[in-house]
């Protein structure tokens, strides 16, 4: 601003800072779940070029295009489980509710795109073919990574030498995959 | 014969970038505002996050509004309160002049728009200070 100081406060550290409040993290919870799936709605049925009462018709009756309109109301936050999957299905998208960390959520925060608010459907989700190629070649770079969801344990960046970039991309080939499966695994939660 | 063609981005994705006035207490008259209302602070900031997501094209009323003489609010909602952050864009900024809430057709303050524009008046006259913002 032409008069006025510079932040010179990180934000992002700022709302570290912030999450020790529990009134914060209620409002920040709440604000994400409910913004969220407002905003999501909107870019999802824009980037399909709908109009509300074609999502309606998707849902099953097109004289629901005033409940359309109130889910894309960011501050209408009274989804059913129900509907939320009944709008899943008619964008052809998956849906996740779980309780989660807030760690992931700040995650989620930090790195939030419009190409995230808008995912694609099933049909042009190219995610899923790198899926299948990493499961065909498990040593491919993709490969490793999809390991994850074996219960292997995740190489952590800037420990030891540097194999993945800050990004989680795979930087060398000589990584040696810890194999025992008990060993702090997240399935089991015990130690070797 | 080929021309060149230069080729802009359809949408440019332009930041929110957000100022506020400076009260007399020297802090400014947002963050005294919401100081302390902290669910109020987390929702403002979940907010404006998004409306910096989405192109501003895509902003509804819901979210954002605009007013007479050059005014507009950002709104969101905490335990069922209207909050609102009432500004004008000045040189890249979002600045905003004061926050108000409203429930049952009552505003807090009552005189809200009036004190927006007169603010606004002021603020472009130089009388008052600015400093940026980040929710």
């Amino acid at each position: 601003m032409d008069s006025g100081r510079q932040l010179n406060t990180n934000p992002k550290l700022s709302l570290l800072n912030e999450l020790g409040n529990r009134e914060y993290r209620r409002g920040f919870v709440e604000a994400h779940a409910t913004d969220t799936i407002a905003f999501q709605i909107r870019q999802l049925r824009k980037a399909l070029g709908w109009e509300q009462r074609d999502l309606a018709r998707e849902l099953g009756n097109p004289k629901l295009q005033p409940m359309v309109s109130r889910y894309e109301n960011p501050d209408y936050g009274k989804y059913s489980v129900a509907t939320l999957l009944e709008l899943a299905a008619a964008f052809d998208v998956a849906l996740v509710v779980r309780f989660a960390p807030f760690s992931e959520l700040v995650e989620w925060d930090f790195n939030a795109r419009p190409e995230k608010m808008a995912p694609p459907r099933y049909s042009k989700d190219s995610g899923l073919s790198s899926l299948a190629e990493s499961i065909k070649n498990p040593h491919s770079s993709t490969g490793k990574l999809a390991a994850f969801g074996e219960g292997k344990e995740p190489p952590s960046v800037g420990n030891g030498p540097d194999r993945f970039s800050p990004r989680g991309e795979f930087l060398g080939d000589d990584y040696q995959w810890e194999n025992s499966q008990g060993k702090n695994s997240p399935a089991t939660g015990k130690s070797a | 014969m080929v021309k060149n063609v230069v080729q802009f981005p359809v949408t440019v994705a332009v930041q929110l970038l957000l100022a506020e006035l400076v009260g007399a207490n020297g802090i400014g008259v947002i963050t005294t505002w919401l100081a302390a209302n902290h669910g109020a602070r987390a929702k403002f900031r979940v907010r404006v996050h998004h409306l910096r997501i989405i192109p501003r094209a895509e902003w509804n009323k819901k979210q954002f509004r605009y007013l007479s003489d050059g005014l507009a609010e950002i709104k969101w909602k905490h335990s069922n309160r209207e909050f609102r952050s009432v500004g004008f864009f000045r040189s890249g900024f979002f600045l905003m002049l004061l926050g108000c809430t409203h429930k049952q057709g009552v505003y807090d303050p009552h005189d809200w728009l009036k004190t927006a524009k007169r603010r606004k008046g002021e603020a472009e006259n130089g009388q008052w200070k600015t400093v940026e913002h980040e929710p």
